[in-house]
Formats: C-alpha cells, structure tokens, sequence
C-alpha cells in the first residue's frame, strides 16, 4: 500500500489526518489502525487503482469504474491494501479498449431496454456508441471476447458475443469458414451426413 | 548438440541455394512473417499444388502410393511447395535429410525462414491449444492417448493422400507429429486395417434412424474422433491474428445462444454445424436444445411430454419410453410447434354482388375480393395476424416486430396443445374507425360496427404437413368464433363456420428471410 505511493506522493486529502499519521513511514501494528482511520477519512470514490497489463503496463482508472469488472471487484474485496491489479493475460491495446467501455458506460448506465422490443436492427436497440465500439477487426474482437471472459464483464461480453453471433447468422457455412478462416476438415461421407441431417432437421 | 547443429548447418545450406534459385522462395524468406508473406506462402503453396497434381507422375509420386516409407518424400515435398515446379528435382533430392531436420527442428529453436513459417504454424497450433482458459480443468492427455490420436491422424493422412488431397494430407501428418514426433515408426508397427473407411459407410446408413445415442451415429463417430482438448477448429490458412478456435468452448456456446437468439433461427444453427467437426459438436450440446425448448414450451416441459391426441391422429398409447429419448434436440425438432422464421398465409377469394348506383360508373354486376391472412407466431406466446388485401410480400414487413407500428396488424397471444394451436386477438374499435370494409370469412359487418367496443377473435388452428412430409407447414381452420363487446356492455358471440374451406383456406408457411438478420436477445 505504501509503496504504491511513491509514483503519485500521498493523495492530497491525508493532510487532513491528524498529525501522527502525517509521517509515511508507518509501522505495521499501526496499520490496522490506520485503515480504520482510512475508512472515515479517505473518500472511496477517489481511490485510484492501477491495471497492469501483460506488457506491464499501469493505467490508472477509479475504483467505482473498474467495479464493472468482477474479477476486479473480488481481487479488491480480497485486499484492499493492494491498488495494482495484474491483468497477465490482457494485453495493453486491449486493456485500453476495455477500460474506454467501463468509463463510458460508467457515465452512461444502460438504457432500460423496452420489452418488446421495439426494432428488428441491432444498432438501434444498443447504443450508437456500442455498435461503434465493436466495429472493429476480428482479432480485436475475439481479443476483446477473452479479456471480458477474463474479467468478468457482462455487458462486454453480452456485446461482443452478439457481434460475432450476428457475423454468423444467416450464412452459409462455406461463407462461415471463408469470414473465420476455418479448415472444412469433414470428409466428403460426413459432409453429406451433415448434410442430409440438417434437411431432415429442417423440414421439422 | 552437436549431431543437431550440423545437420541444422547443412539444411541452412540447402535452403540458400533454393533461395537463390526459387523466386517465391526469396519473398518469404526477405519478408520473414509478416501477414503479406503469408498471404504469398498460401497462393504460392496452392497453385503449386495444383500444377502439382496435375503434373505427370514422377517417381517419387507413384511411388508414395505403395508404402508409407515413400510418405515422407511427400511430406517433404509439400512442405517445400513454395520452390517452383522447375526446382521440384532438388527438393525431391533433399526430402529425406530435410524432413529430419524438420522433424528435430519443429520442437527446437531455428532462425531458418521456412522452418519458421512452418514452426509458427505449429506453434500456433500449440498456442491455440494451450492457451484455452476454459480448458485449465482439463488434464493433459496421458502418453497412450496421445500416440492414439497421433495415429488417428496419421492414418487419416494416409487416407488423404490416397484420396489426392494433399493439402489437407499435409495438415494430417503435421498435427500427428505435433504429438508423436516419430508417429510414422509407430504407425509402421501397427497394422493399417480398413476398419476406419467401413466406419464411414456403417454411420451414413444409420444416420437414417437418427439415432440421438451418443455411442453411435455422426454425432458417435465425431465425438469419439475429436479429441477433448483439442482446438474445436482449425485454421484454413495460416494466420497469425488471433483466431476462433482460440476460444474456450463455453465461450463458442455463449455465441451459439446469441445465434439462435430469442427468436430461435435454428436455421443459423444448421448452418454452423456444417462448419467443420468441432463446430458440428458443439451445436448438439443438449443445454442449448433444452433451453430452446423451454422457450417454447415453457420452464416446466420436459421429456417425458405427451402430445395430447388431436382431431385426426388417435389417442396414442401411453408406453413407457419417453418420445424424445433423452435428446432435447429430437423433442425440439419432432413435437409440433410453429415455424418463427416468417408467415403463415392464406388467400380467400369471394364474389360480392354488385351494387347498384346509378351514379356510380364503376358498376360491376359481381366483384372479385381477395384478401390475404397473414399470421406471424413468435416463441414465448405473442402472435401477430394481419388481414390485409395488399400482396404478402409488401406487409410481411409489417411483422417483423413484436410490437408492431401499424393499427392494422392485431396483437394476440397463442398457446400450444399438441399440434393444436389457440389464437385470441383483442381489436378494440373507437368511433373514429367507423365501418371497416374488411370483411372476415365471406361476412360482411353490417352498419353497426361503431357500437362495438371491442371485438375478441379466438380461433384454434392446427399444425400439418405436408405430403411430402414437412412438418409444420399448414395451418388448418378447426374453430373461429368472433365476441363483440359492445359499448353498451352487451355481449355478442359468432361461432363461424370453418368447415367450408373456400372461406377458410389452410394457410402456407412463407419464410421472411429478413425477420432473423439479428439477434435482439440471448437465448436464456
């Protein structure tokens, strides 16, 4: 906990603290009582934490956004000495991408979605801004997929699932291997079983 | 080692020279691994192998089809496939020497280009294989059930070969080798026998009684073939962005319900499964069928449901095996129930008389009304219906939405007994509407329609085939009985009569290509 601040200096509001505490060298007994005096003083929204990527690379977000995250919500349940949170297996470009739809949708909660609903056309159900959000190549995309799996974001990984989803309705399946680059490994007995299966599944 | 490092050096050797010589050769290796390069490697691989195949056999191609030992020249060949034809001759020289080093340098640390591309392609493999988060339970595989698998390949390379295609012959071997690097010694020992070509043609013919057990049928034979730990899908092309099979398998099934969706567009789901094997597994995952069926039939159904005996089949007796076996997938796709992909329609056609006006210069003495019924059923109970003279395709627009904009279209609900189907629509009528001149079954409302309130339709439909056996296809008119409430509290009820099927056709199913283009909600 100390040491992490010694990037940023003390947040500015420990000024306020009595005149023990001042003093950054704390010992470990008085810790405990230190977070106790932490919890009425220091103001939750304002605390800071830092992801680290899988390049080891920090950025800092606000505790209340990076709540989205569950995995982040119980590593900070689990210690909340601890400001830096590793992500080893998200990488940087990634990690940005996230963190830009946990800030937005922090700011903007999600819309009551109309039951029924009102549009047969995706983008108009989500947001202008989300279907933007996941306009992107397919590598981010299944990137973004892994980090949300990862972390535990469910409107992220609603989002990104029902993107891929909707690359994969109504196509063929020839069309589907061409768009993800999968190897036809049926042989030509199986395929035509697959085949005479999903006519038979059809007329049903 | 040192035995490693020569060998190594003379490979280096012989690849300069084909550098120098093979054009192609020189991009991929100036390029190194770049996607551009790739791109090379896959056209330059492919339309050599078709001038390959096409070529007039040389020795080293008659003689692959004898015995096993001559597979590595092959192997060795293709793998140099990038080196034009006119350097077939040198690659064929060094096929023995290269496929060791191959074979030592596929696990080993090599800057050379060639191995490169292909090391990546195994590393790849192996990256898209380790790094399956949702695979962490998963031990790994025992040594028995790696050489088994690595034999599965390998004979199934065999098969490739023999059947001329090469390419997919290459990727055989290679994933055999990715496992047991000496599979071909092994192999060797073990007796290739024919049981694996009967297999095939013993599933084709069983695939006929649908047999949903897993022991036997496609889904059998895939399953036991496919190996739990194994990406679900491979990569056509080498690529080195991340790709799908990269994805844990809870994940794809995650994808799977936003693809069939609320609206369940199995036909999404048909498609996925002629994919590729792993793909085709993963569709009969019995969650997915069985939260589908719930959507239909509700949380309560289960497989033990009984059709209840409608009008034309007879009671059926009450046996002890369930219908549907333990397969939520047969109960979906056999227990009747509406098609959600597009419309059920029908045409009435009718004369009305004339009438007479004698200022009215349109007289005709007989008219030709015809109006077209389209009933749209969405899973979960919510009907549409639409009455409309206009042709279908033009309204089928209409109904894409289960809240429809238009006034016209009614919003009923529908429920399901069997292959019966229960529709009650609400119009509430105000005066402005007046008189409407649509007419319902042949009748026509009199002048007193603006003292109704209201008006109840309730009809029950039933689901049929057709001859040739699909299912779900026709509606068929059973009861129809139209409750007006009118403003001043009164009650009025008309049963008509459906028999007559001028004034009620059976309607057709028609599917709206346009109603499943996205999916608005997951399949929960």
């Amino acid at each position: 906990l100390i040491s992490s601040f010694d990037d940023f200096g003390p947040p500015v509001h420990l000024n306020i603290l009595p005149r023990a505490f001042d003093s950054l060298e704390m010992s470990e007994e008085s810790k405990s009582s230190k977070e106790e005096i932490k919890g009425l003083d220091d103001e939750p929204d304002e605390i800071q934490l830092k992801l680290k990527s899988q390049e080891s690379e920090t950025y800092p977000i606000d505790k209340n956004i990076a709540m989205m995250s569950e995995l982040i919500k119980t590593m900070w349940e689990g210690d909340k000495e601890e400001h830096e949170i590793p992500l080893p297996n998200v990488k940087s470009s990634i990690l940005k991408k996230v963190m830009d739809f946990m800030k937005y949708h922090h700011t903007n909660p999600p819309k009551e979605i109309e039951k029924p609903l009102k549009s047969a056309n995706m983008h108009e159900v989500v947001s202008e801004w989300d279907a933007n959000f996941v306009e992107v190549d397919q590598e981010t995309l299944f990137e973004l997929i892994l980090a949300a799996n990862y972390m535990d974001i469910k409107a992220l990984l609603d989002l990104t699932c029902a993107k891929v989803a909707s690359m994969i309705k109504g196509k063929s399946p020839e069309e589907i291997r061409k768009r993800f680059n999968i190897q036809n490994d049926f042989t030509p007995e199986e395929e035509e079983a697959v085949r005479a299966e999903n006519k038979w599944a059809e007329e049903s | 080692d040192e035995n490693q490092d020569s060998e190594l050096e003379s490979f280096r050797q012989q690849w300069k020279q084909e550098l120098k010589t093979g054009p192609r050769l020189q991009q991929l290796g100036a390029a190194g691994n770049t996607k551009k390069t790739n791109k090379n490697w896959r056209t330059g691989g492919n339309r050599n192998l078709n001038r390959h195949v096409h070529a007039t056999p040389t020795a080293s191609n008659v003689g692959n089809n004898n015995a096993p030992v001559e597979d590595n020249s092959r192997f060795g060949e293709a793998s140099s496939r990038s080196a034009s034809t006119n350097n077939k001759s040198i690659a064929v020289a060094n096929t023995k020497v290269v496929i060791q080093q191959l074979q030592n340098v596929v696990l080993t640390d090599v800057s050379s280009p060639i191995v490169e591309a292909s090391r990546n392609d195994c590393v790849n493999d192996n990256y898209n294989y380790n790094n399956c988060s949702g695979n962490t339970g998963r031990s790994r595989m025992s040594d028995e059930e790696k050489e088994q698998l690595a034999r599965q390949h390998y004979i199934r390379g065999v098969e490739l070969e023999r059947a001329g295609q090469l390419y997919e012959a290459i990727q055989q071997y290679r994933r055999a080798m990715q496992l047991v690097p000496d599979i071909e010694n092994t192999a060797l020992l073990s007796c290739l026998n024919n049981d694996d070509n009967s297999d095939n043609e013993d599933d084709t013919s069983q695939l006929s009684e649908n047999n949903s057990s897993s022991g036997t049928g496609l889904f059998g034979q895939l399953t036991s073939l496919l190996s739990p730990s194994a990406p679900v899908c491979q990569p056509r092309y080498q690529q080195q962005a991340l790709h799908v099979s990269s994805l844990p398998q809870e994940l794809l099934e995650n994808i799977l319900c936003w693809v069939v969706g609320g609206e369940l567009d199995v036909r999404s789901l048909h498609a996925f499964s002629a994919v590729c094997r792993g793909f085709y597994v993963l569709t009969r995952a019995e969650t997915l069928w069985k939260k589908a069926c719930q959507r239909v039939w509700g949380r309560n159904c289960s497989l033990e449901d009984r059709v209840p005996p409608s009008s034309n089949k007879p009671a059926q007796k009450d046996t002890e095996k369930s219908l549907y076996g333990d397969s939520w997938r047969l109960m979906y796709l056999t227990r009747p129930q509406p098609r959600y992909n597009g419309c059920y329609i029908s045409k009435t056609s009718y004369f009305r008389s004339g009438e007479c006006n004698f200022h009215d210069h349109t007289y005709q003495p007989w008219h030709l009304v015809s109006y077209y019924r389209c009933i749209r059923f969405f899973p979960g109970g919510v009907s549409l219906m639409l009455t409309t003279s206009e042709l279908p395709q033009t309204v089928v627009g209409h109904l894409s939405n289960r809240d429809p904009k238009q006034p016209q279209v009614l919003v009923g609900q529908y429920s399901l007994e069997g292959s019966l189907i229960n529709l009650k629509f609400r119009r509430e009528h105000n005066n402005k509407r007046g008189s409407t001149h649509r007419s319902k079954g042949g009748k026509r409302w009199g002048q007193g329609t603006t003292d109704v309130a209201e008006t109840l339709l309730s009809m029950t439909l039933e689901l049929l085939s057709t001859k040739k056996g699909i299912r779900n296809w026709f509606l068929c008119w059973r009861s129809y009985s139209i409750t007006s409430v009118l403003q001043n509290g009164l009650v009025e009820s008309n049963d008509l009569d459906v028999s007559q099927l001028d004034s009620f056709p059976q309607l057709a199913f028609s599917r709206v290509k346009s109603y499943n283009r996205e999916s608005m909600q997951q399949l929960q």
